[in-house]
């Protein structure tokens, strides 16, 4: 049994998944859960969403800096996950992800999306034939899990806006840490309820991330997109 | 660039051709390029046969092979899992009844030098190995009635369309297909590459062909299995056109056509198939009695086949239109677990 962290941000005052994935999250039988959430909303939150909202954020504000708030005390946990809140999940997906993760032991690893999801890197989109991979790339979202041993290596995110270009970070980081990364197929998640970037500019995002590329040491596309190991 | 990453990859997906794999690896296995520079990715899709024995053999004693085994989820995934295991900037589809020229990826390779914008494909040639190509139908289905494939007014150096993104036998540029998309899973056989080449036409794919890069297919295709496949490509033209509901995709996937035609046709659509089948035996075997053959038997074949896939493909596209009309549209709701604003 592990001790489990889900952190997330939800946008209440637009159409998300929040109670889904909050319910989810908590209907594993063989873990012990904590959610944290942050609500972004000018006009209130529902009751329902209440138990696991930490607070109320009235104004937009980058979503790893509040996701830095949440993993803030983090030792007690084995894993945290780092969650969107338009995604959607089947049954019994905490349980079946970890199980999967830690077979092919990934210290950061996340959910392939669904073929029918909005995909940025189609890197990432589900392949049905295989349980997972071990990769250099894992998306900055919609899910991301954290093991322990690669805390020091990813916590806390810093000054980085909304993420772009963390994910070519972050192989340079786990590799430095002598740890592995991957993607599990097996136990995807959709994500089709909104567009990404669909509230940011696509060049103010390109922006951010050359900004951030630029200080920090990373791989390229070609050297991220790469299968290291595949389970079937 | 690390200086030792192959330049280019043949991409095989495999399913239960144990038999036929030998003649097919040795062909890769042979290309005129230093090892170093090209890498195979084989993905064994499922087989039930000799398929893993067979590769494991051949992986061990190449360092250029790399095989997976997955659980067996059709073409597209195979296809897609190759695409992602794979390294080299440039990805060659090929198709597991082919033997690869020596030069085959030498000639890809080469073409894409000629033409690097990420955009442009390159469409290789296809020929029947010669124990094959005086079959009857292998004739007709790659020169009369061009069903499998066909080159006929193709020149080198062509650009051409995604029409002519032909699985199996084309290359592109792996970075273009990771941005813009990847084959759609839903797709289990046919339409697969020409479903993904729309998609992919949006964003600027061009497709040159180039007679240099050279295969020949080996399998001699029964008229009984052209006709499954003939259906199964129905199936397939259907869905093609349930997800792209344009006009342009209609009409290439002979959807209005098959409609009209099927109702009609299907009462005489075993005679039919009976009577083309016993054609294709005659053809194949001149020592059966002649009874009932036409004159012209040439004609009459070529009209029968012609006729017996068109029906089998419009047989297809109703059983999938019917699927799709009684179960909805499959597209999935975005608001399954949606909650929005406190009202």
């Amino acid at each position: 049994m592990y001790n489990i962290l889900v952190a997330g941000v939800y946008l209440a005052d637009r159409e998300n998944s929040a109670a889904h994935i909050m319910s989810e999250f908590a209907r594993t039988s063989r873990h012990r859960v904590e959610q944290r959430w942050i609500a972004i909303s000018e006009t209130g939150i529902r009751e329902d969403l209440l138990p696991h909202t930490t607070r109320v954020v009235r104004t937009s504000t980058p979503k790893f800096r509040l996701l830095d708030e949440l993993v803030e005390n983090i030792g007690s946990f084995d894993f945290v996950f780092l969650s969107d809140d338009d995604i959607e999940l089947d049954a019994r997906f905490l349980d079946n992800f970890i199980a999967a993760s830690q077979r092919m032991d990934l210290a950061l690893s996340q959910p392939a999306r669904t073929a029918d999801s909005y995909i940025d890197h189609y890197f990432v989109m589900r392949m049905p034939g295989i349980m997972g991979r071990v990769t250099r790339f894992v998306e900055i979202g919609p899910v991301v899990c954290v093991r322990s041993d690669a805390y020091p290596a990813i916590f806390p995110f810093g000054n980085v806006g909304m993420g772009w270009g963390l994910d070519f970070i972050w192989p340079k980081l786990i590799q430095q840490s002598g740890l592995r990364m991957g993607i599990v197929d097996a136990f995807p998640v959709a994500h089709r309820l909104r567009k990404p970037l669909a509230y940011y500019l696509h060049s103010e995002a390109n922006k951010e991330m050359q900004n951030l590329l630029a200080k920090r040491s990373h791989l390229s596309r070609a050297e991220a997109f790469i299968v290291q190991e595949i389970y079937s | 660039m690390n200086a030792c990453a192959p330049q280019i990859a043949g991409l095989l997906t495999t399913y239960n051709r144990a038999c036929l794999l030998p003649l097919i690896l040795d062909g890769l296995l042979q290309q005129d390029l230093p090892q170093e520079s090209y890498e195979i990715v084989i993905v064994n899709d499922g087989s039930s046969d000799q398929t893993r024995e067979t590769l494991d053999y051949y992986s061990k004693s190449r360092t250029n092979i790399r095989v997976i085994h997955q659980y067996h989820s059709g073409l597209a995934c195979a296809r897609n899992l190759a695409v992602i295991a794979s390294r080299a900037p440039l990805i060659v589809f090929l198709d597991d009844d082919d033997i690869a020229s020596p030069n085959l990826l030498s000639a890809h390779l080469a073409a894409h030098k000629r033409y690097p914008a990420p955009n442009v494909a390159i469409l290789g040639f296809t020929r029947l190995d010669e124990k094959i190509a005086l079959i009857p139908l292998m004739h007709h289905v790659t020169e009369v009635g061009c069903q499998l494939f066909s080159y006929g007014r193709m020149k080198p150096g062509a650009m051409l369309t995604f029409r002519e993104f032909w699985g199996g036998r084309s290359s592109c540029k792996r970075e273009f297909l990771l941005t813009h998309g990847l084959f759609n899973p839903a797709f289990k056989f046919g339409c697969e590459d020409m479903e993904l080449g729309w998609r992919l036409h949006k964003f600027g794919l061009q497709v040159v062909y180039e007679p240099a890069a050279i295969s020949t297919m080996i399998r001699a295709i029964s008229f009984d299995d052209f006709c499954r496949r003939s259906y199964r490509q129905g199936l397939s033209q259907a869905k093609f056109y349930d997800l792209h509901r344009e006009q342009e995709i209609n009409v290439y996937c002979e959807i209005d056509d098959a409609l009209s035609l099927w109702p009609g046709a299907r009462i005489i659509f075993k005679r039919l198939v009976d009577h083309v089948r016993r054609l294709d035996n005659y053809a194949r075997d001149g020592s059966l009695p002649r009874e009932g053959i036409p004159c012209d038997l040439t004609k009459a074949l070529h009209d029968g086949y012609r006729s017996a896939f068109s029906l089998f493909r419009a047989k297809g596209i109703n059983d999938e239109m019917a699927r799709l009309n009684v179960n909805g549209n499959p597209k999935p709701s975005t608001h399954r677990h949606c909650s929005g604003r406190l009202a």
